[in-house]
């Protein structure tokens, strides 16, 4: 499929295009494979604080901490997408985003297992987010796979990773 | 030319209405000769239909004026201000009939204003003011000034708009709305010359938005220089009220004046610019009307208003609460408790007493008397008793109890229902009363006071008081218990609060309550609040709210359970205690309760309900905390009571989902989040199970 071609297709079903997804992205590690947030979205990094549990709540939220007297959510991101969590280790961070919903802006805390770099990729070595069937976590989450020194990154679309209203089924489907 | 003399005539009158004051005779004697010559005016207009009419509403005019002479009092000069209305409406229309362009626009605004002119500026100029300058009438200037300096603020804004080009009708009408009110206010405080000038700056605006003059160029000039003008002359009386000096303007007006009279005076109705060499204002007569009793200022202090919007306010209070944090965290901090200084200590207790007050200062921004809110419920009960035909004396107490703005809003709700439940089914009606042996007339008593660190808000009737079997049989009618189920009397009181529990039909006629007061409770659960009942069968009803001093701080005890740590809400907690294993009972080897002097609680182990995993579990090394919530008392079985403070309370952020048992967080002093408990689903919990057994009707009890 050309590159024309695909960006036809993916204005008329309402997916950014490749055009629209090149740029830089913060890359990060869960596991052993690599992610990458849009820069945009990235408010900052912050090492590994206290986290207060938050009781009755989803599995994935580990709790909430105190950004500067502003109290966010942290969420486990293994968990959220369905992996074991991990142990926490010296590399582990909280990745501050913000990015809007329709009830306005939201910022949360993303736990990951470790930042790696921030990377721009091109449109050229982005590719559309593959099928991965029904049942399974979804390509929903993915804008795009990007390609960089042989790696794969998966570019996730972290509104909708966070947003509540997708979240649930998701994490039923794939733990059922 | 006949018409214009109506008007020029009319327009005087309008004016010497306004100035007419019941005491004094020269007033109304100007009223009158006004009156004549609208008569002549009338009669030399010929016999044209509109002129009839209005000569029918000048001759009742006259009558009036008749029964003003014999008995001039507000009365008779209100009627008379309302005649005066008709008859400019009168003249609107036929105006308008007249000019098919004019805007319509109501009469009283349209002809307050239409083609007035010097002659009714000098009308009011002239004639001696009599207001006197109480407490009230200062207060009524400092709003008066607040609310003008917005209105003019408002104005410039609009003149800018025109200057750039916007000349929508709406942008003019705003402007003449700014002068218009001005003008009323200013002229009901009788400051002469700020009403002749907003007077004459309307005139010509009203002749703008009817279209028959152009606001440009030199016209929004003078409308320029008269808002200018407005503001100087405020300020001039904002000073002489404070220094309680006189207020005369050192502004000449006469220049200004003529000028808008000028450029009124565009097209040509000629009679009207008859009077119009300027008529010097003389300030003794405005001098007068403010030193009228100059001791009684005696330096008055203004009592101005700002408009702050409110995000700003709640945004300063948080910040005030986080420096109460961080505060703490500096005076507690172990590095500057080595310290030894004198001069350390003495600087650190100073902090912590400017954060207090900040604190303070901080708070009571948002704090407004209940006043204004208790004023309404009571003429909302002078029409309930007269609609119910019961006769009641509503009696109010601590109205200047002050509480947080949004809440004064929020009780404003609960009070409605809980009055009309009181007057509906409350009181008695007088033949029944009169059989018990009571006075006729019932009485419901609203107060608010402080209690401890909230405000209560209490409703008495002395009315029949609540039914308790009634309620019963109403609530095993409606399924809310079994029928063997039976409740404590207070349990039972509680019941008139769940949703739904109408008594409309068979309890209304026993006794009972319950219209709406569902609403009273949800409205006061979310202000974090408690409602109690108590009542005397035949002696009456009283509900008391009790709420916390403001929303965004509250008095919290932390516990500790397991590695976490809650925040449980003062105004929640009854007491703690350490229990002794012989206040442990067991049901059937699960449900657990407590055996407080007598009284059986259920018992809740929070770390079971908050998934604790390194909880004490042994309550007799632990501590119950009996909290009360939606009435009922429950012990919270934790590790330990940690310590007590005051907390700012902070949404938990949106992305969390559902958080049950929760109703917000907060940052403690050593940085971290604490949670806040939400006693009410907390202590609710129980009653759904037990609600839940009594629908299921079955005797078994639901494990926890």
């Amino acid at each position: 499929m050309s590159a024309s071609q695909m960006n036809a297709k993916s204005k008329v079903s309402g997916i950014p295009s490749n055009g629209d997804l090149a740029g830089k992205y913060m890359v990060f590690r869960l596991a052993d494979e690599d992610y990458g947030l849009a820069i945009l979205k990235v408010r900052e990094i912050i090492g590994l604080v206290d986290i207060t549990r938050v009781p009755c709540t989803d599995r994935f939220i580990r709790g909430v901490i105190n950004l500067r007297g502003k109290i966010i959510p942290v969420i486990d991101l293994r968990m959220k997408l369905g992996m074991e969590p991990g142990p926490a280790g010296e590399q582990t961070v909280i990745i501050v985003v913000q990015y809007a919903t329709t009830r306005g802006e939201i910022t949360m805390g993303v736990l990951v297992d470790q930042v790696q770099e921030v990377l721009t990729i091109a449109a050229d070595n982005i590719e559309p987010p593959p099928s991965f069937g029904t049942g399974t976590i979804s390509a929903d989450f993915i804008l795009g796979i990007g390609k960089a020194d042989k790696r794969v990154i998966f570019l996730l679309d972290i509104g909708r990773v966070l947003s509540g209203d997708e979240a649930k089924p998701r994490i039923l489907a794939a733990t059922a | 030319m006949a018409v214009a003399l109506l008007d020029s005539a009319i327009e005087e009158l309008a004016a010497a209405v306004v100035m007419t004051d019941a005491n004094d005779q020269e007033s109304i004697d100007t009223v009158r000769r006004c009156l004549q010559r609208l008569r002549e005016a009338v009669q030399s207009g010929g016999e044209s239909e509109e002129l009839i009419a209005r000569a029918d509403a000048c001759i009742a005019l006259e009558k009036r004026l008749g029964v003003l002479g014999a008995q001039a009092d507000a009365l008779a000069l209100g009627a008379l201000s309302d005649a005066v209305g008709r008859l400019q409406t009168c003249v609107a229309t036929t105006a308008q009939s007249r000019k098919p362009a004019a805007a319509t626009e109501t009469a009283a605004g349209h002809c307050a204003a239409a083609g007035k002119s010097s002659t009714g500026s000098r009308a009011s100029a002239t004639l001696p003011a009599r207001v006197t300058r109480d407490e009230d009438t200062v207060g009524l200037i400092g709003e008066f000034l607040s609310e003008s300096e917005d209105g003019l603020g408002r104005a410039d804004q609009i003149l800018m708009n025109i200057d750039h080009g916007d000349a929508s009708v709406e942008a003019v009408n705003g402007l003449f709305r700014v002068f218009h009110t001005v003008k009323g206010v200013a002229g009901f405080l009788e400051l002469n010359e700020i009403t002749t000038l907003a007077h004459t700056t309307e005139t010509m605006l009203n002749r703008c938005r009817e279209g028959t003059l152009k606001l440009a160029d030199e016209r929004l000039d003078v409308v320029f220089d008269a808002t200018a003008m407005v503001r100087r002359m405020l300020g001039e009386l904002r000073a002489a009220v404070q220094d309680s000096t006189r207020f005369a303007t050192r502004e000449n007006l006469d220049g200004l004046l003529q000028r808008l009279r000028l450029l009124t005076e565009d097209t040509p109705p000629a009679v009207t610019a008859a009077p119009a060499e300027p008529t010097p204002i003389e300030p003794a007569v405005s001098v007068s009307s403010i030193s009228h009793r100059p001791e009684a200022l005696g330096g008055t202090k203004l009592r101005e208003t700002v408009k702050v919007d409110l995000d700003r306010v709640d945004n300063l209070v948080a910040m005030v609460g986080e420096l109460v944090v961080v505060e703490a965290m500096v005076v507690n901090a172990p590095e500057i408790a080595k310290f030894g200084s004198a001069r350390v200590r003495t600087c650190l207790s100073q902090l912590a007493k400017v954060t207090r007050d900040l604190q303070d200062v901080g708070m009571r921004m948002r704090m407004v008397p209940v006043a204004g809110v208790f004023q309404r419920m009571a003429r909302m009960s002078r029409d309930l008793g007269r609609k119910s035909g019961k006769q009641l004396r509503f009696l109010l107490s601590g109205e200047t109890t002050e509480m947080d703005r949004s809440m004064v809003e929020q009780i404003a709700d609960p009070l409605v229902h809980m009055i009309r439940n009181a007057v509906d089914h409350g009181l008695e009606p007088p033949d029944e009363r009169r059989r018990a042996g009571k006075p006729d007339e019932g009485t419901i008593r609203l107060s608010a006071y402080h209690e401890g660190g909230s405000i209560a808000i209490e409703l008495a009737d002395d009315g029949r008081g609540l039914d308790c079997d009634a309620i019963l049989a109403k609530a095993r009618a409606q399924g809310l218990l079994g029928p063997n189920d039976t409740l404590s009397e207070s349990d039972t009181h509680m019941l008139i609060f769940a949703p739904g529990f109408s008594t409309a039909k068979s309890v209304t006629e026993v006794s009972g309550r319950g219209v709406g007061m569902d609403v009273v409770k949800r409205n006061v659960e979310a202000m974090r609040g408690r409602v109690t009942i108590s009542t005397t069968p035949g002696q009456g009803t009283t509900f008391k709210l009790l709420l916390p001093l403001t929303l965004a701080i509250i008095d919290g005890m932390m516990v500790a359970c397991g590695q976490d740590r809650y925040i449980i809400p003062t105004l929640s907690v009854v007491e703690s205690v350490r229990p002794s294993k012989n206040m442990l009972v067991t049901f059937a080897g699960q449900v657990e309760m407590i055996n407080l002097r007598g009284q059986i609680l259920p018992l809740l182990r929070l770390a079971r309900l908050f998934s604790v995993i390194d909880a004490q579990s042994d309550p007799t090394k632990a501590i119950v905390v009996i909290i009360e919530g939606m009435g009922r008392r429950v012990g919270l079985l934790v590790d330990e009571v940690v310590t007590q403070q005051q907390v700012v309370i902070k949404s938990l952020g949106q992305g969390l989902g559902p958080t049950p048992f929760l109703s917000g967080a907060a940052i403690l002093a050593d940085g971290r989040v604490g949670l806040i408990m939400n006693v009410d689903q907390i202590a609710g919990t129980t009653v759904e199970r037990r609600q839940k057994t009594a629908n299921d009707s079955a005797s078994a009890p639901a494990v926890l």
